[in-house]
C-alpha cells in the first residue's frame, strides 16, 4: 500500500521523477473516467430520478417560521400567511415556468402585482422575493437575508401578510424548484367605510398610487425593467382570460411540503466526489513540486505552480458553490 | 521561485483571470451553459498563459501542451459533474 502511494504521489527514479498520478497517461484515464461518470449520471438521472436525483425538503410553513423568526429577531411583528398571496405566488411561479423566464417582470409585461390583484388581495404595499435551485428552506431564507434588497423585503414593517409557492419544473432548460415569496399589506377597510365618498376616492387614489411605488421600489434595485413610473405600473393590463382561468387552480392552492428523497442525492454526491478528486490532484501536485524543488531535478513537464493555482481556486469554488440563486 | 519572479506579470494576469472567472460564475444569474462557456474561456486563457511561459523559458514540449489541456479538461468535467442536475 505504501509503495503504491509512494509511486503515485512522490516523484522518484522509478516513475521518471514525476508522481505517477500526474503522468499524462494517468490524467487521460481520469478524463475517460469522468466522461463515463458524467454520461452515466445523466442517463440514471433522466431514466430514474428515484435512484439518482435531487433531495429536496421545502415547505411553506417552514419558510413562514424562518421568515418570522428573522423578523422577531429584528423587533418586527410576525407576518401572517395569506391564502390569496400564496395563490398569487403560485400563479407567478407557474407563469415563469410556462413562459420560461426568470425575472420579476415577465417578457410580456406581466408584473408581480398582476398576480396579487387577480388573486383578490387588495394591497397597499407589496413586494416579491424569488429563489430557485435551493434544496431546503433554510438556505433560501439565508440567501435572501444575505442580499440587502431581499433582506429589506423580509424586514419591512410595511408588510403584514406573506404568501409562498414552491413549484418544481423546467426553467430555461434546467430542472429546478422555484420559490416565490410575496409580501403585502391589505388596504385598510376601516378607512374606506368611515369617510365620505370624495374622501374615499381620494384616499383610494392616493393609496393606489403609493402601492405600486412601494412595490416598484422593492424590485427596482434589482432589475432595470422595474424602472417604470408608478402610473405605468398601476395601468399594467390585468391577466388575459386564459390566465384568469388558471387562477381557479391558483385559488385552490393548498400549503404543502415539497419533498423528494432519491436513493442518492446527485448534488451532494457529485460535489463530494469532485472535491475529493480535486484535493487528491492538488496534494499530488504540491508533493511533486516540493520534492522536485528540494532535489533540483530538471524535467520537461508543465509548471506545477500553474496547476496548484488553478486547482486551489477550483477547490474553494466547489466548496462555496451553491446551485441556488435568488432574484 | 526564480520562475515566479521572472514571470510575475503572467502569474498576476493568470490569478486575475482565474479569480474573476470563478467569481463571475458564482455571482451571475446566467444559465448553466453560459457559465460553462465562461469556464471554457477561463481555461483557454489558463492554457495559453501557461504555454506562453514555457515558450519564453524554451522548454515547450508536446507533452506539456497535453498536460495543460488534460488539467483544463478535468476541471471542466468536474464542473459539469457538479452541475449534473442542471443539465
Amino acid at each position: 500500500m505504501f509503495k503504491i502511494i509512494h509511486h503515485y504521489f512522490f516523484p522518484h527514479q522509478r516513475n521518471n521523477h514525476r508522481s505517477k498520478i500526474l503522468h499524462n497517461s494517468s490524467l487521460l484515464v481520469i478524463i475517460v473516467f469522468l466522461l463515463l461518470s458524467t454520461w452515466f449520471s445523466i442517463i440514471v438521472n433522466s431514466v430514474n430520478p428515484q435512484i439518482l436525483g435531487i433531495t429536496y425538503s421545502i415547505s411553506d410553513q417552514e419558510l413562514l417560521v424562518l421568515v418570522n423568526q428573522k423578523r422577531l429577531d429584528n423587533g418586527l411583528s410576525p407576518l401572517t400567511m395569506d391564502e390569496k398571496l400564496s395563490g398569487a405566488a403560485y400563479g407567478k411561479a407557474r407563469h415563469m415556468l410556462d413562459n420560461n423566464y426568470w425575472a420579476h417582470f415577465a417578457p410580456d409585461g406581466t408584473s408581480p402585482w398582476n398576480f396579487i390583484i387577480n388573486s383578490g388581495y387588495n394591497y397597499v404595499y407589496a413586494g416579491e422575493n424569488l429563489a430557485k435551485g435551493f434544496v431546503n428552506a433554510n438556505d433560501a431564507v439565508d440567501a435572501w437575508m444575505n442580499s440587502p434588497t431581499h433582506r429589506d423585503n423580509i424586514l419591512s414593517s410595511q408588510y403584514k401578510d406573506v404568501g409562498f409557492a414552491i413549484v418544481e419544473g423546467t426553467l430555461q432548460g434546467e430542472e429546478t424548484v422555484l420559490i416565490v415569496e410575496l409580501f403585502g399589506q391589505k388596504k385598510n377597510p376601516f378607512l374606506a367605510s368611515n369617510t365620505t365618498d370624495v374622501e374615499t376616492a381620494l384616499s383610494v387614489s392616493d393609496q393606489k398610487e403609493q402601492a405600486p411605488v412601494q412595490a416598484q421600489v422593492q424590485v427596482q434595485e434589482e432589475e432595470e425593467e422595474a424602472s417604470v413610473s408608478a402610473n405605468e405600473v398601476a395601468e399594467v393590463p390585468l391577466l388575459g382570460s386564459t390566465d384568469i382561468d388558471n387562477l381557479d387552480s391558483v385559488n385552490n392552492f393548498q400549503s404543502k411540503l415539497y419533498q423528494s428523497q432519491p436513493l442518492f442525492d446527485v448534488i451532494s454526491s457529485t460535489k463530494t466526489f469532485s472535491f475529493v478528486l480535486t484535493a487528491i490532484l492538488l496534494i499530488a501536485f504540491i508533493l511533486d513540486f516540493v520534492v522536485i524543488v528540494k532535489r533540483k531535478i530538471p524535467r520537461i513537464v508543465g509548471n506545477n505552480l500553474d496547476h496548484i493555482l488553478l486547482l486551489s481556486i477550483f477547490i474553494v469554488f466547489i466548496f462555496i458553490y451553491n446551485l441556488g440563486t435568488i432574484l | 521561485m526564480k520562475n515566479v519572479k521572472h514571470h510575475i506579470m503572467l502569474y498576476a494576469f493568470e490569478i486575475i483571470i482565474l479569480c474573476s472567472g470563478f467569481i463571475i460564475i458564482l455571482n451571475s444569474e446566467f444559465n448553466f451553459w453560459t457559465q460553462f462557456l465562461i469556464l471554457g474561456v477561463m481555461l483557454f486563457f489558463y492554457t495559453v498563459i501557461g504555454l506562453l511561459r514555457h515558450t519564453k523559458d524554451n522548454d515547450m514540449h508536446g507533452k506539456v501542451v497535453l498536460e495543460y489541456i488534460s488539467i483544463s479538461a478535468i476541471v471542466a468535467l468536474l464542473f459539469l459533474l457538479v452541475n449534473i442536475s442542471r443539465i
